[in-house]
């Protein structure tokens, strides 16, 4: 059953409440109704959802009136129009990912919505502490797994599981990076479930994306909705870079001056192109792919016009897998010949380090809170997404018993592949999830079905405003001299109507996340 | 700078100055062949267009104008169409994006953009001059955000490079063509309006007629104030020498002078002296002979860029 607000029950106390805060303020009615009553005309908030416009206009102090007063002179019509506009720009700036189909990757713009997220300054404190203690736990755990294994031998963390784990790099082993730092940009996803509290979905601690879009997304914001950023007090977010490429001087171990840094990108063909060439340009930092760089007497060099130049430090966008023919895969035309054995000598940083990928693992993820008490002696200020382990038995019946309850994901897969939303599915095919579960039970975890928060979203199709799943990647890095989270990150949507799945490759969008005192 | 860098801004300038010729020189043949002399010799102007763009194609195709400009402006199987080479500017431009300025870049997506839009339409010769007219206003403002929101580093000087050597060698075949064009058009010179005719043709196409009728007020077109302009003249943009002693600047101005560099800069003087002393103008054999010399003198410049910069592997 869902809520259908058509003017009358909780819609009306909407609508007095809304009307009361703004009378007090003194603000014209008439002048506010355009587009909020464009937003609120059949806007239907799901059952055992927190929608969180909704709720937060209920409030005495909203912050969406807020916004709503400012775009008092909007009605639908107009709002297309800015949202059109803001398309336009992001296809003239090339703001694109690359998606691929059978024959050719076809460039796409990533879908943004003008409606902005908006988190209070309060509530974004916690989060940003709760980041940073999860990351800082998360960097002690490699250290730990991959020389002395503490908390292996304390079986806190089943060695197993994480010696099973396709991301465990063995050459690694007794091997510490500059400073200690593995994880130096950490992207970790939140969702907010209906009971009001952020968890943590997952870590990515490979080579997290999509932080282009919310610098960019912010460009947008500003061009089309300048009125907007002259009343409210929202945190800048372009302080990022300067933050990534200070972190990158600082574990470069070089004096400043000499540090030649590179982002080392598959590309152009690939899905991340621009955001590569978005972070090297703002960084000042030279882009380069594997054929640009070259292996000499222990060091890293680039091939420019005049010779070869020293590279201190490889912000790489390819995967282990790719980054040295000689250790990896011997088909890599993507990376380097030879650059773990420099890394190792200390002869250069790679950001992140190789073999952070286990911290990816979401059956190792799980035990995040574990290593959080472990560590630092303290709990888990976001917890985690409950999950079940289906390597471990007891878990795995569980799972069996329960499972049109559950959302069954792969443990190493990301972009929302192979995510199982089993009350969503036919018999036979649960039959086959079983099956393949039982197979390989290591390569599976199982998680409640969570109902990620909606927030209301401009849907072009039915050209109204309509409640959407979201979820909020954010940013951490590591290695500067204090920890640092990217205020508000990547509000994410899931674009299909009850879809829970809001990674780009699959239908998702983004919004511009505002983090408001 | 990267090597790979260094190479692709450099095709960057390649590719924009060829489709800018092109786009030229397909608006002109057709646009002057509606009406005055050439009225009639439609098949032989669309074979015209068809040969200076690359095409491939046979005596004995039937030319139909629609698909003529399907295939020189926007057939994508076509390496020299039109829409491939502002393809293959913009590609290079993707891949070195972080090394030019955002409104190089804006202007550039800007023009693939559009003619990726026109390639998705129907076309017929009634768009033929406002598609050329989109085309010469994105090439304009591609060209002045080089100038002005770049820094005259190397960036600008391969970007330069690129496009100066393209120009030479477009120059160069399209002056080749319309001689070619004028001694079949004319019947060996039985025809002396269409020989003058192609002339003003081949200075329309080079951009060059204004330019021309500037410099010779009190004389009439003739060989020899055509090809003093197109090949010898130090102050018209479109002219072998002045193009030649832009590349000799930037290659002088290039950040690394390795022994090699100075070397092919050394070599460039006498060369371009060489130009500057062709005094046949009148004679069309010795025209064409200077010009097959130059036009194998660039290739070389071109190898020798592409060995000494962009070879570091």
């Amino acid at each position: 059953m869902n809520l259908h607000i058509s003017l009358s029950g909780s819609k009306i106390r909407f609508i007095i409440r809304f009307f009361e805060v703004n009378d007090r303020k003194d603000v014209k009615l008439f002048s506010i109704l355009p587009l909020m009553i464009d937003i609120l005309k059949t806007y239907d908030v799901p059952e055992d959802v927190l929608d969180e416009v909704y709720v937060d206009c209920l409030s005495d102090n909203s912050i969406y009136n807020k916004l709503f007063r400012i775009l008092s002179d909007l009605n639908i019509k107009s709002f297309q129009s800015l949202s059109d506009v803001a398309k336009l720009s992001f296809l003239n700036q090339g703001i694109t990912y690359a998606l691929y189909n059978k024959n050719e990757s076809v460039e796409q713009i990533f879908p943004f919505d003008l409606i902005p997220r908006i988190l209070q300054g309060s509530e974004w404190n916690t989060i940003e502490a709760g980041i940073i203690q999860r990351n800082t736990a998360l960097n002690m755990f490699l250290q730990d797994v991959y020389n002395e294994g503490k908390i292996l031998k304390d079986k806190v963390v089943p060695k197993r599981l994480i010696k099973s784990s396709t991301h465990y790099c063995k050459i690694m082993e007794n091997f510490t990076p500059a400073k200690g730092v593995y994880c130096h940009i950490s992207g970790t996803d939140l969702i907010r479930h209906s009971d009001g509290n952020f968890y943590v979905l997952e870590d990515n601690l490979r080579s997290p994306s999509g932080v282009s879009y919310v610098l960019s997304n912010r460009i947008a914001m500003t061009r089309v909705l300048p009125q907007a950023f002259n009343d409210v007090n929202i945190e800048p977010v372009f302080e990022y870079t300067d933050r990534l490429r200070s972190a990158f001087w600082n574990v470069s171990g070089r004096p400043l001056g000499d540090i030649y840094c590179v982002l080392l990108t598959p590309g152009s063909f690939n899905s991340a192109y621009f955001e590569h060439t978005f972070l090297a340009q703002q960084m000042g930092i030279e882009l380069v792919e594997g054929r640009d760089l070259v292996v000499k007497d222990d060091f890293v060099y680039s091939r420019s016009i005049g010779g070869l130049i020293r590279v201190d430090v490889v912000y790489r966008r390819i995967d282990d897998a790719f980054l040295d023919p000689y250790v990896f895969r011997p088909d890599s035309l993507l990376g380097v010949k030879g650059l773990m054995g420099v890394y190792l000598k200390g002869n250069v940083t790679i950001v992140n380090a190789p073999g952070t990928g286990i911290s990816d693992d979401k059956a190792i993820c799980s035990y995040v809170p574990d290593m959080i008490k472990y560590y630092l002696n303290e709990d888990p200020i976001i917890d985690n997404v409950p999950t079940y382990i289906c390597d471990r038995p007891e878990d795995l019946q569980y799972v069996k018993d329960h499972i049109q309850e559950l959302v069954v994901k792969p443990v190493d897969m990301s972009g929302g592949y192979g995510v199982c939303i089993c009350d969503q599915m036919s018999k036979v095919e649960i039959d086959t999830l079983i099956l393949k579960i039982e197979a390989n039970p290591r390569n599976f975890i199982a998680q409640p079905k969570m109902m990620l928060s909606t927030h209301s979203t401009f849907i072009e199709d039915s050209n109204r405003f309509e409640p959407r799943h979201v979820d909020l990647r954010t940013y951490s890095i590591f290695g500067g001299e204090q920890p640092y989270v990217l205020p508000g990150g990547l509000t994410r949507i899931a674009l299909t109507k009850g879809s829970l799945i809001v990674n780009s490759s699959q239908g998702g969008g983004s919004k511009d996340t505002w983090i408001v005192n | 700078m990267l090597a790979r860098v260094a190479e692709n801004l450099y095709w960057i300038g390649r590719h924009l100055e060829r489709a800018d010729f092109c786009n030229r020189y397909i608006t002109v043949q057709y646009f002057t062949s509606l009406s005055g002399p050439m009225t009639g010799h439609r098949d032989f102007i669309l074979r015209s267009i068809l040969h200076v763009s690359g095409t491939i194609f046979t005596e004995n195709d039937l030319l139909d104008e629609n698909q003529v400009w399907r295939t020189v402006l926007f057939n994508p199987d076509n390496p020299n169409s039109i829409f491939n080479s502002i393809s293959h500017s913009r590609e290079n431009a993707r891949s070195i994006r972080n090394n030019i300025s955002i409104e190089l870049w804006e202007a550039i997506n800007k023009w693939f953009l559009t003619s990726k839009q026109r390639s998705q339409q129907y076309f017929s010769s009634s768009d033929l001059f406002w598609y050329s007219e989109q085309m010469v206003s994105h090439i304009a403002l591609i060209k002045s955000r080089m100038e002005n929101t770049l820094l005259h580093d190397d960036v600008w000087h391969f970007l330069n490079l690129g496009i100066l050597l393209e120009r030479c060698l477009q120059v160069l075949k399209i002056t080749k063509t319309k001689i070619s064009d004028s001694i079949i058009l004319s019947n060996s010179g039985k025809l002396e309006n269409l020989k003058l005719f192609q002339w003003s043709v081949m200075l329309r196409s080079l951009g060059a007629f204004d330019a021309h009728h500037t410099m010779n007020k009190s004389s009439s077109m003739s060989s020899d104030t055509i090809y003093k302009l197109i090949l010898s003249n130090d102050m018209f943009p479109r002219s072998i020498n002045f193009a030649t002693d832009k590349i000799h600047k930037h290659l002088t101005r290039i950040s690394v002078q390795s022994e090699s560099v100075k070397d092919i800069t050394a070599k460039f003087i006498g060369q371009t002296e060489s130009n500057k002393n062709f005094s046949s103008y009148t004679d069309e054999d010795a025209v064409i002979s200077h010009i097959e010399d130059l036009g194998n003198w660039l290739s070389e410049v071109h190898e020798q860029i592409q060995s000494i910069f962009f070879l570091k592997r």
